[in-house]
């Protein structure tokens, strides 16, 4: 029934009504001439329907012989809305228009989407595609998938498989990493562990391998701890993967020279936004003038989209965080604990893993500031392994 | 001496070769010959095939030439919703149907 009613809209179709002394005559002849007559209702006397607009015109000849009157209601479907506009060339063109960028449009790359990254940043795919040619606004025929496939992982060998999917103007990168493997040295490969720092040692748990050190006693850098050849009883020997951790008593020292004199960088609190339009990788600012002077910049990307499909329309967003020099003067104490608060940090990175058993700060004042210098004494896993490299001689 | 045969009388009414032929091929009746044929959905639609022209168009009452005689729907708000060729579509709320042969 709505398929009817849209062919009744495309051809166009009039609204009529017939009256006399026997309009049914009209409607008889009409069936006789293959006329469609529908919607025909019986109302004051007179009888209303409807026909094809092509029809009616073959409808008035017949009215001559039927003897009723007839005139037409309202005149409705497409060809009389073309008709009503038929002067109005803008509304063509525009027709013609809409079609053709269409049509060119959907030639070109409009949105690049990359699906499966973990590690690798979007950005920087992005930047490697916009290398081997996939960027929006690229004509679609210049890409070859295959070729793209290929150049794309030798630019980013973080990358294990890669495979670049065109969809209508959106192309999909879909990509799978590496896999990071810790560096450790194979289990099957002999060797030895050896101290990594000076200590007295306090402690081991041996699960492979000969202890060569006796708790109490002082070590060097690059001692052996744990040798991984084995003399046995027979006196054959053979060779192992020494393993295990080796505790020893370490000396650590941290220094830190807080000066009188400091500067620190500031946000005024003035904040100038910018916002640019991205079309097609082309960059419209949205605005007039630059900013000027010194400050810090944070750039934010809003991609438009409509549902789940992206655009090729972003719009860029900048921040201008206005920053100015603070310049100010710390007195003895205040010097100290500044020293104390970088230290703690220092503290953090440089001794992660170790336990600190006893710390004792030492403090020099001098005309530019206060240098403080903190020894920890340290509880610590110093054995670390070193490949046993093995020459085989025939003599 | 030439003897006559005496024409056989029957009481069973006699029947066209086309419906003769409708039977045998189990067609419904008048399917083959010049009869209409009513298709009424409910009492709302009635698609009549065979019509030969509209009698009478009231809102009440609705009357058909079927060629062999004459159909006519009663009811309420009845309107012939498409009359193309022999096919008329009437609809409405149909409470009755005439036959005048």
């Amino acid at each position: 029934m709505l398929l009817l009613r849209f062919l009744h809209f495309f051809l166009g179709y009039v609204r009529f009504k017939a009256w006399g002394d026997f309009p049914e005559r009209l409607l008889n002849l009409c069936a006789g001439r293959g006329v469609p007559v529908w919607g025909i209702v019986r109302r004051k006397g007179r009888i209303e329907g409807m026909v094809y607009a092509k029809d009616y015109k073959k409808m008035r000849k017949i009215r001559a012989r039927s003897g009723a009157r007839l005139r037409i209601m309202e005149k409705r479907g497409l060809p009389f809305i073309l008709r009503r506009y038929r002067k109005r060339v803008g509304l063509l063109v525009g027709f013609v228009l809409f079609f053709l960028i269409l049509r060119v449009m959907s030639g070109f790359i409009w949105t690049v989407e990359i699906v499966g990254n973990q590690r690798v940043e979007k950005a920087e795919i992005l930047a490697a595609l916009e290398r081997v040619g996939i960027e929006e606004g690229v004509p679609i025929s210049s890409i070859d998938p295959a070729n793209v496939r290929q150049r794309l992982m030798l630019e980013l060998p973080e990358l294990a498989w890669a495979a670049v999917n065109i969809e209508g103007a959106k192309a999909t990168v879909d990509v799978k990493e590496t896999r990071q493997v810790p560096d450790k040295i194979d289990d099957s490969l002999p060797c030895n562990l050896k101290a990594a720092r000076d200590g007295r040692i306090i402690g081991h748990q041996v699960t492979d391998g000969r202890i060569m050190v006796q708790i109490g006693d002082a070590v060097v850098a690059g001692d052996l701890l744990v040798s991984g050849v084995m003399e046995y009883a027979d006196g054959e020997s053979g060779f192992k993967h020494a393993a295990g951790q080796v505790f020893a008593e370490t000396q650590r020292a941290i220094s830190y020279t807080a000066r009188y004199d400091q500067q620190e960088t500031y946000r005024t609190g003035q904040v100038r936004r910018r916002r640019a339009l991205k079309l097609f990788g082309l960059e419209i600012p949205l605005y007039l003038g630059s900013v000027r002077g010194t400050y810090e910049k944070e750039i934010e990307t809003h991609q438009l989209a409509f549902g789940t499909a992206t655009l090729p329309i972003s719009v860029v967003s900048a921040s201008f965080y206005e920053t100015a020099q603070l310049d100010y003067t710390l007195d003895e104490a205040g010097a100290l604990e500044f020293a104390r608060q970088q230290i703690a940090g220092l503290e953090r990175e440089q001794l992660q893993g170790a336990e600190i058993l006893s710390k004792e700060e030492q403090i020099e004042t001098t005309e530019e500031g206060v240098a403080l210098t903190v020894q920890y004494v340290c509880k610590e896993n110093i054995a670390v392994e070193e490949i046993l490299s093995i020459s085989t001689t025939n003599e | 001496m030439v003897m006559r045969k005496k024409p056989k009388l029957s009481l069973r009414p006699s029947r066209s070769k086309v419906d003769l032929l409708g039977k045998a091929l189990e067609l419904p009746p008048g399917a083959l010959g010049q009869g209409a044929h009513i298709e009424l959905s409910s009492n709302r639609e009635a698609t009549v095939d065979g019509c030969k022209g509209v009698m009478e168009y009231e809102e009440t009452r609705i009357k058909l030439n079927i060629g062999t005689g004459s159909v006519t729907f009663l009811g309420r708000n009845l309107e012939i919703a498409n009359l193309l060729g022999n096919q008329t579509v009437i609809a409405g709320f149909i409470t009755g149907l005439e036959f005048t042969m």
